[in-house]
């Protein structure tokens, strides 16, 4: 067949239009397109263009005319180009016609058929009208830009397949398409190929109106996703409904989480990626936020059933819905304050009482490993929920019965006692004791402690009441571990900063030098009559209370002192000494007990030992001898009697006499027995306990004041000028980290301010700072 | 709390006798006591750095890890002004004389 007239175009048509049928319509498989068809094609439409081109007079047509006003631009083939769109149309007509019939699986199957058989055809159509789209094709577009309604034949092809097939078809095809999916969703395995294609040609027909060479997701979006969205979301609100009536709603959480995996496996497999934010979201909704009152009561039964993973669940559906956590939070927070508050009153049932604080502390850490478990297995350690956890934790630690017991009235005590029971726990483990013998255990304890104390809201009165017992154990020596003191001291740094633990280690150092000093006197002193080692502490940084007692040392003691001052003299100067005598102590061999050949040890205190040396002169006293002699108050005199009554080793005449009562007397028991070689009578009376615990408390409370001033100071320094309401703000704010203050203690501490002239008063509630 | 026999024993109720020879009924065999020593002055605050004079000069608050550093202690002047040793040496290279009476600074002694 030879190639037709160049200018003879319709001859040059009907040339093309045999290769063109075969593009189009014929199975390809079966031996498409010869070479040299392919070849004879692109000739005989590059001839016909150059050639019309050359003619003076090209014809034109009325369709294309702006190719004949720019008829002098030389550049033809609008008539090839309308040709082949009227075939396209005409071809796309017949393909619809035969798909009016079709509906669902079958619909989509034929669609597809023909979209694969369709763009297969465009991509060879475009090369071979490659001469029309560079030269025409692109001068039409130049001239008339996107109003002319010209495409590059690629472009033509889809242009006509989205207006003469797709739309009319596009209604039939998107149910078809949306009724698969709905039975997919029912659990009929769905075809994911023929949706995959379908939904994909939407976006490949979805032409840019600015720039034919590009898609926009528009059309896809407007034909499908719309569609697609509102049925999912009219979907799944009725399964919802449903599912939730006939299964509960543990199982319904089941069920949204399971769905919500399945509508991100179906984005993957047949929807445009940009589909997965809106579907996700509206199933969200739909499936989460809708219902989320009924979810989140469900919680505190899941979480009282310990049933981790479904509060995982319950946890993971609600986090993806904003603020519908919080009610959850709220609920997690109330929960676990009442579980730690029934935790500690069974402990308080189970032991009739109050406890040790051993048995405290494990209580509490347990319900706290209880709840910080929780959260990281079933909350994924959400910072949020961490909190709520905190939060609760916190009212346990500071409000519960062992720590603000209730006295008979019922009214709670005001500060709580978790601090002391805390630092008397810790004294117990670092203390010398048959108890401890295992380090490990003690390690863990500390941690533990330390744990604790994160929650504990008066932290001011743990650090007092730990320098307290920390002094003791340093100054007896019942220290059990110098190590663990050291590591337990850096370890509180992180908790109550270094401006506490810097007092603690002058504490420590001041004990150093202090031993140092005794090894220095024993090298002065090398013989001593008796053994003296005096600990000197610097004033002011011991929480140690002095007394000032005057009574008489016997002689041989009272040189040893003399010689010790003399000998601190030359060490030091400028230096004055006041001596704590309440904290001094004495080893005493008992010699006159027929019951032990070898002497029994007393421990003693200084004043059991001041009374007790009177009897190597004596075997009978009165009180008042005794205090006579001793020189001692009467009310430390009775102290010192009353274990040294207690043990026998001293007797009392008449014996039901209350201790130290006029009149009685005290003659030594020489037949005197223990069980025990070594005895300590130097143990704290009742009475000093008790007055100690007191006097830590009120020292609290007017540091306490103290720091509120200073915080008030430091804030009206900065303002100049504040009004009432937000001044207790503020300085609520800034002691929250060492003490929670009442609104009357930052009253009382703003008054005091204004009775000493750092503040004044003006107007109704105003501030201001006189410097 | 100490372990006590209850009981003293009634039966072998003797007359005095000294029987223990010598040796006192009770024997000190060691005692210990506890002071607290300070500057012997009747001021509380270093007058130049305002920090307790028993606490340690605030160069040496701010410079220190834990210990107390053995030579930050306290100068006294003849004229029985007294002032951290650290803080008077530091007063003394710009003027030589004492910050609270202006007389020329004369030290009458160190503590140690």
């Amino acid at each position: 067949m030879s190639l037709p007239r160049a200018t003879d175009i319709q001859g040059t048509w009907e040339y093309i239009a045999k290769g063109v049928e075969i593009i189009m319509v014929k199975d390809l498989a079966k031996g498409g397109l010869t070479t040299e068809m392919y070849m004879n094609m692109y000739t005989a439409i590059h001839n016909c263009c150059v050639a019309t081109s050359q003619t003076p007079a090209p014809r034109s047509s009325a369709a294309l005319g702006s190719s004949a006003r720019t008829s002098q631009s030389q550049l033809l083939g609008g008539d090839i180009y309308q040709r082949l769109k009227d075939y396209l149309i005409h071809h796309l007509e017949h393909l619809r016609r035969d798909a009016e019939h079709l509906v669902g699986i079958d619909l989509i199957q034929y669609y597809n058929q023909c979209w694969l058989r369709y763009t297969m055809g465009a991509k060879y159509l475009d090369h071979i009208f490659s001469y029309i789209n560079r030269h025409w094709v692109k001068h039409e577009r130049d001239e008339g830009g996107r109003q002319s309604g010209v495409y590059e034949v690629s472009v033509l092809c889809l242009v006509l397949w989205r207006d003469y097939l797709f739309t009319s078809l596009s209604q039939a095809l998107v149910e078809a398409l949306l009724q698969q999916i709905e039975s997919s969703r029912e659990g009929n395995p769905a075809q994911v190929t023929p949706l995959q294609l379908a939904i994909s040609s939407m976006v490949s027909i979805g032409l840019d109106d600015q720039n034919s060479k590009r898609t926009s997701l528009s059309f896809y979006t407007k034909n499908f996703e719309e569609p697609f969205i509102e049925a999912t979301a009219a979907y799944y609100m009725a399964e919802s409904q449903r599912y939730l009536n006939e299964h509960g709603v543990v199982e319904y959480m089941r069920l949204v989480d399971q769905r919500l995996q399945e509508e991100h496996q179906r984005v993957a497999m047949y929807l445009h990626p940009n589909t997965e934010e809106r579907l996700i979201s509206v199933c969200e909704k739909v499936l989460i936020e809708d219902n989320q009152e009924i979810i989140q009561d469900q919680f505190i039964v899941l979480l009282s059933a310990n049933r981790e993973e479904e509060c995982n669940i319950l946890y993971r559906l609600l986090s993806k819905v904003p603020h519908s956590l919080e009610p959850v939070q709220d609920m997690l927070t109330t929960y676990v304050e009442q579980q730690g508050l029934l935790a500690v009153d069974a402990l308080i049932a189970e032991h009739e009482g109050i406890p040790e604080p051993r048995v405290y502390v494990s209580t509490l850490l347990k319900v706290h490993d209880h709840f910080d478990e929780l959260v990281k297995k079933s909350f994924g350690s959400s910072p949020g929920m961490l909190k709520a956890v905190n939060t609760g934790f916190t009212t346990v630690i500071n409000q519960n019965l062992i720590a603000r017991p209730a006295d008979k009235n019922g009214n709670r005590a005001k500060d709580s006692k978790t601090p002391e029971l805390l630092a008397r726990f810790s004294d117990s483990l670092l203390k010398k004791s048959s108890k401890n013998a295992d380090n490990v255990d003690v390690e863990s304890s500390l941690a533990g402690i330390l744990r604790l104390l994160q929650f504990v809201g008066e932290r001011d009165a743990f650090e007092k009441h730990y320098t307290r017992l920390l002094s003791r154990r340093l100054v007896h020596q019942t220290s059990a571990n110098q190590e663990m003191e050291i590591s337990m001291v850096s370890r509180l740094t992180e908790v109550c900063g270094m401006d506490y633990t810097n007092k603690l280690n002058k504490m420590f150092s001041d004990i150093t030098m202090s031993t140092e000093m005794q090894q220095q006197f024993k090298q002065h002193n090398p013989y001593p009559s008796v053994e003296f080692t005096p600990i000197i502490l610097a004033d002011g940084f011991w929480p140690l209370p002095h007394q000032k007692v005057e009574f008489s040392l016997p002689e041989k003691l009272q040189k040893t002192l003399e010689r010790f001052l003399v000998f601190y003299e030359e060490i030091h100067s400028g230096r004055k000494l006041k001596w704590l005598w309440n904290f001094g102590k004495a080893e005493l061999k008992v010699n006159f007990a027929k019951s032990s050949r070898s002497g029994y040890v007393l421990q003693v205190s200084v004043f059991q030992m001041v009374v007790l040396l009177l009897y190597n002169d004596t075997t009978v006293l009165t009180i008042d001898e005794i205090i006579e002699k001793t020189g001692l108050p009467a009310e430390l005199a009775i102290g010192a009697l009353t274990y040294i009554v207690k043990a026998h080793i001293l007797k009392q005449t008449p014996a039901a006499a209350p201790l130290g009562a006029p009149g009685t007397e005290y003659s030594l028991n020489k037949d005197f027995k223990s069980k025990k070689m070594r005895i300590n009578l130097n143990l704290p009376l009742k009475s000093e306990l008790r007055h100690e615990a007191t006097e830590a408390q009120a020292q609290i409370q007017e540091e306490r004041n103290m720091f509120l001033q200073t915080v008030i100071v430091r804030i009206m320094k900065a303002r100049r000028e504040q009004n009432h309401a937000s001044l207790v703000h503020e300085t609520m704010e800034m002691a929250q980290k060492r003490f929670s203050p009442t609104t009357r203690d930052i009253k009382k501490a703003i008054s005091a301010l204004v009775d000493n002239e750092y503040l004044k008063r003006e107007g109704t509630d105003q501030y201001v700072y006189l410097a | 709390m100490t372990d006590i026999v209850d009981e003293p024993n009634v039966a072998n109720e003797q007359p005095d006798g000294e029987e223990e020879t010598g040796k006192s009924r009770f024997e000190v065999k060691k005692w210990s006591a506890v002071a607290f020593w300070s500057w012997d002055i009747a001021i509380e605050n270093c007058a130049i750095c305002r920090n307790h004079i028993m606490d340690t000069c605030i160069d040496c608050q701010a410079a220190e890890g834990s210990a107390r550093p053995a030579d930050c202690t306290v100068s006294w002047g003849v004229c029985n002004h007294t002032f951290h040793s650290h803080c008077i040496t530091r007063w003394l290279k710009s003027r030589a004389v004492c910050p609270l009476d202006n007389m020329p600074w004369e030290t009458q002694k160190y503590g140690r």
